[in-house]
């Protein structure tokens, strides 16, 4: 309950006088306050609509989560472990700077390829079958990817839009 | 109404574990139905605060969600000794708030106050009928005042809140409550003798 008013009788004396100057004034305004504060008591919040938390839920739901600071840490802890370790058995290996560079114009000389490969590839559809056969692959393509988004899209997504 | 929120009224005890403490933990870790749980606790009060200050039921309902959603994506912020009720309701005040001074911004609301209604839940008897009337023109007579005294008057009577607790809530010192609640109550009693007066 409510602390009690006799704490706050000085400063209320003196709101009480701001009011009213004679004494009989006050005691009506102080009399008019109890009743009025009787009344008050009686009231009540109202309840919100009925859907209400159903309302909070939907729009909870379709609220992506923060990401806390402890699963901050813990991504961050497993991508250096991941990272120390793949390094480790790199060295463990026997691996050297050389080899790495080697790996690497190595990976940059089959790109090239299949970047060739791709284009000779496109340029060949175009010189037989032409623009009809690439439209329709452009169309099954775009068909299949729309049938798998609303497949994949959830329930509730349509309740809260 | 949980068990939970009566435990928090009138109490604001830092070292004991606070009575949301564990709905609000499994709600951080994303359990849904924790945080479902604390939305039913306190929709009642965080609705009916919105609605004394704002005065029109659709805005209330959007802000009282929409405060819900900002406790949600705060979750993490929430310091676990303060009572969770108290943050919750801070946030519905200031959202409460930022719509008030942009409506003073803009001008373009009407300053008459909207009448509502609060409904009662009572037996419709003819004493329930008259005491319902009563009740009636007290929310009228307290539409009329501004909304530092709705809040105020609201959250003492009506929410049954410590001056400690408003104080928080308000973000004032403890200290003004009081005079606030007196200056509060006396500006009612003006309204509803002028109300009286122009009825007669």
């Amino acid at each position: 309950m409510n602390a009690p008013m006799s704490d706050d009788d000085a400063e209320l004396e003196r709101l009480l006088a701001e009011v009213s100057p004679d004494e009989l004034g006050r005691d009506a305004v102080r009399e008019a306050h109890r009743q009025l504060e009787k009344d008050l008591l009686r009231l009540a919040d109202p309840l919100p609509p009925a859907d209400f938390l159903t309302q909070v839920m939907a729009k909870v739901e379709a609220e992506p989560r923060r990401v806390s600071n402890a699963e901050l840490r813990s991504a961050t802890v497993i991508t250096l472990v991941a990272l120390a370790a793949s390094i480790g058995a790199f060295v463990s290996s026997g691996a050297s700077a050389n080899g790495v560079a080697v790996s690497l114009a190595r990976t940059f000389v089959s790109a090239r390829e299949v970047l060739v490969g791709f284009g000779s590839g496109l340029a060949a559809v175009w010189r037989t079958a032409g623009l009809p056969l690439s439209v329709v692959l452009a169309v099954l393509v775009m068909v299949t990817l729309v049938g798998f988004r609303r497949l994949l899209t959830p329930m509730n997504a349509k309740a809260v839009s | 109404m949980l068990p939970s929120l009566s435990m928090s009224l009138g109490t604001m005890t830092a070292d004991a574990e606070q009575p949301w403490a564990q709905e609000v933990r499994r709600a951080r870790k994303g359990d849904s139905s924790a945080f479902a749980a604390l939305v039913r606790g306190l929709q009642r009060p965080v609705f009916g605060l919105c609605l004394r200050l704002l005065r029109t039921e659709a805005e209330a309902t959007e802000v009282a969600q929409e405060t819900f959603l900002r406790a949600y994506q705060n979750l993490e912020r929430f310091d676990e000794t303060r009572p969770f009720d108290l943050w919750v309701l801070t946030i519905a005040r200031n959202l409460c708030l930022d719509i008030l001074r942009r409506r003073q911004k803009v001008q373009t609301e009407d300053l008459e106050p909207h009448a509502l209604t609060f409904a009662s839940s009572e037996p419709n008897s003819e004493e329930k009928a008259i005491d319902n009337q009563q009740r009636q023109s007290l929310e009228d007579a307290m539409g009329t005042l501004s909304a530092d005294d709705r809040e105020v008057l609201a959250l003492y009577y009506v929410q049954k809140r410590t001056t400690k607790e408003i104080a928080v809530i308000m973000g004032v010192a403890p200290g003004t409550i009081m005079a606030r609640l007196f200056r509060a109550r006396e500006k009612l009693r003006t309204r509803m003798m002028a109300a009286e007066r122009g009825a007669a």
